[in-house]
């Protein structure tokens, strides 16, 4: 998250986003979220089949335990599991991908909904969250962007977006994918005349 | 505070691992798990047996259990002993480290990165260059004309009065969808209608036409048109935040805020006027009454003051214009209008007598004020602002256009601000933590064509315009 929170990054960030608006109609937000849901029961999985193991270890090894030892190291296997199970990396091979992204698409519509990006003259709001822990991103759009842009042209937006987390440096991904955009709104939803900012500075997200 | 965490929770695991270093060493010294050494039984179900297992437990005077492990071959003197009370702390202590780091990522979790483009509000800077073009502009008689039409359009919204607004305002620029279902059917009554601040945020001349971004931040009350009796319970409270684009010919000149505000009923002169072309509706949320209980701790008391760039050249035109020595008037004027007006008109909003102060505030924000301060007579709250000290009274910028004089100040102050309810329990704020903030005050006196009058009306011509947060302020 310290990436993202870089100072240099979010001014480009906000640059990147503020050329876009001045050339296209388009209203884009950019969330970044350490994670969209805790998977607690993971945990509880680690700590179950390390205890398991341990304690499969301790009978069947030919060597003799007294109740309280079998009792002390199982439980202290359980905990060190649950321990385990808090290194994301871990966390995630227990989640399936198609579930990661599910959340993600959730919180972002919780977010859509909470911050009222609905709410734009004609319809232009486009979300764009990045999960970092579900290394998800999903691009929700309103109802006038999603008319306006072929779907198609979506669809690729889609897919590019979905690359950034198998670069070193994601946030340098995320930038270059929105330039690669840049175009695209240029093109379906040119800036008009009187082009305002139709969302308020501060959004209310919070869930 | 995050490192802190993150270092206490490696202390914590580094004391856990020497907690078990003597206990896993006494394991491997109890002749290794692999069995090679003892070739003895093995445990069943969990339970030993003493008759072939070399390790086991007592019980000891202090009652404690002990384990002891030694191969058989080994002296009792060479066994080591734990007590039970090890592994409990071993166990308590990785349930600790399991609850911080789980509060810990629970905390990251609620951190948000937002990243969009922000509508920056118009410095004074750009306002002074249109009035190079419009020598007659007045912001204040500009902004002044907005809050009056404002209040109109809510108020005859959806009535047959609506009609002589109707000039005002495009076609498109009238139709509000979110009140028409409402008021059409007259189930809803709008009342009252507040205006809390306005500012400029476009200021452009296209395509012919001149061209005011203003935006507005509102709130607004409805309450069921059938309910017979007008209980303050039975209203909603609304926060609104607006923006408005009003236009008008590239070649008209600004009128009197005197003739702006008559164009409203004066069909002759309301060509010259501004009409809005476009009205956004930015944010519309329900006004949560309880959230004025919560207290958000000043982050911007470090910010520089937006000094105007003007601000030389302006303090020049008032000397020129009063023919007064600056420094002696800025003094008699922080003194008198500032320390004075603010302290004064606390004093009022504590006791929750408004009234006292209202030939100091001006119309729109004795109204604003007064909503705020019914809302927590409503709740039966009182905000209570003890020991209010000023500590810096900074000037930002002077303003002197044909109709107002305007000088806006940096206020830094402190005082201990807390909320009680009917019964005195506090329910927000703190007693015991001086707050510390900085607000920009922004006063105002009509300038009349007779210099003298207002010199002789002295600092009582003064009035208070605008109060406005540091987070808001933009020049």
């Amino acid at each position: 998250m310290n990436k993202y929170k870089n100072h240099d990054f979010r001014q480009k960030l906000e640059q990147l986003i503020s050329d876009i608006e001045s050339e296209s109609q388009i209203e884009l937000v950019v969330i970044i979220k350490p994670r969209s849901a805790y998977y607690s029961e993971i945990k509880l999985y680690y700590g179950l089949l390390s205890s398991l193991s341990v304690l499969a270890y301790l009978l069947l090894i030919n060597f003799d335990f007294n109740d309280i030892e079998i009792f002390v190291l199982t439980v202290l296997a359980f905990l060190l599991g649950s321990l385990i199970g808090l290194i994301p990396n871990l966390q995630r091979l227990l989640i399936k991908k198609s579930d990661r992204g599910r959340n993600a698409e959730i919180m972002a519509r919780a977010l859509f909904q909470k911050g009222a990006l609905y709410n734009t003259h004609t319809q232009i709001a486009t979300l764009i969250y990045c999960s970092l822990f579900e290394q998800s991103v999903y691009i929700l759009k309103d109802r006038g962007a999603q008319i306006a842009i072929p779907d198609a042209e979506w669809q690729k937006i889609d897919i590019q977006f979905q690359t950034i987390f198998r670069h070193r440096q994601p946030q340098f991904a995320l930038l270059e994918q929105l330039k690669n955009c840049q175009p695209i709104f240029k093109q379906y939803l040119p800036a008009l005349a009187d082009n305002i900012n139709e969302l308020p500075n501060d959004l209310d997200l919070e869930i | 505070m995050k490192k802190g965490l993150q270092i206490f929770s490696y202390l914590i695991i580094a004391f856990i691992l020497i907690l078990l270093i003597p206990y896993l060493a006494a394991a491997r010294g109890g002749g290794g798990h692999g069995g090679g050494g003892h070739g003895g039984g093995h445990s069943s179900g969990g339970r030993s047996s003493s008759s072939h297992s070399s390790s086991g437990k007592s019980r000891n005077s202090g009652d404690s259990y002990h384990f002891y492990h030694s191969s058989s071959s080994e002296s009792d003197e060479n066994s080591t002993e734990f007590t039970v009370e090890e592994p409990i702390i071993v166990i308590l202590s990785i349930i600790f480290v399991i609850l911080l780091l789980n509060y810990y990522d629970h905390k990251q979790n609620n951190l948000m990165i937002v990243v969009k483009n922000s509508t920056k509000l118009l410095d004074e800077d750009s306002v002074n260059l249109f009035k190079q073009k419009d020598p007659h502009f007045s912001k204040i008689g500009l902004l002044d004309f907005v809050y009056l039409l404002y209040i109109n359009y809510y108020t005859h919204y959806g009535q047959e009065t609506f009609a002589v607004l109707k000039p005002y305002f495009t076609r498109s620029a009238q139709k509000n969808w979110h009140l028409d279902q409402f008021l059409q059917n007259n189930q809803i009554k709008i009342s009252p209608i507040i205006v809390n601040s306005l500012s400029i945020f476009l200021l452009k001349t296209n395509e012919g036409k001149d061209q005011i971004g203003i935006e507005i931040r509102a709130y607004y009350a409805t309450h069921p048109i059938t309910s017979r009796y007008a209980k303050q319970q039975q209203n909603t409270y609304y926060e609104l935040i607006e923006r408005w684009i009003l236009s008008r010919n590239e070649t008209s000149l600004s009128l009197s805020p005197e003739k702006l505000q008559a164009s409203l009923s004066d069909q002759a002169i309301q060509h010259q006027s501004w009409y809005v072309e476009k009205r956004y509706m930015i944010k519309q949320d329900i006004f949560d009454i309880n959230d004025l209980a919560n207290y958000i701790p000043e982050k911007n008391l470090t910010v520089k003051s937006l000094v105007a760039t003007t601000l030389s050249n302006s303090i020049e035109q008032f000397k020129k214009r009063y023919d007064c020595n600056w420094s002696s008037y800025w003094s008699e004027f922080s003194q008198n209008v500032v320390h004075h007006y603010f302290f004064a008109l606390n004093q009022a909003w504590e006791k929750g007598e408004l009234d006292t102060v209202r030939h100091l505030l001006s119309d729109r924000l004795y109204e604003a004020q007064h909503f705020l301060l019914n809302l927590y007579h409503i709740q039966k709250w009182r905000n209570l602002l003890t020991d209010l000290q000023i500590h810096e009274i900074k000037l930002v910028n002077v303003d002197c256009d044909p109709y107002y004089d305007t000088i806006t100040v940096r206020i830094f102050a402190s005082c201990f601000d807390y909320m009680v309810d009917q019964h005195d329990q506090l329910i927000g704020g703190s007693q015991k933590k001086r707050q510390h903030y900085s607000e920009y005050w922004t006063f105002v006196r009509k300038v009349n064509a007779d210099i003298h009058s207002i010199m002789q009306l002295g600092l009582n011509a003064w009035y208070l315009f605008l109060i406005t947060q540091d987070e808001y302020y933009t020049g």
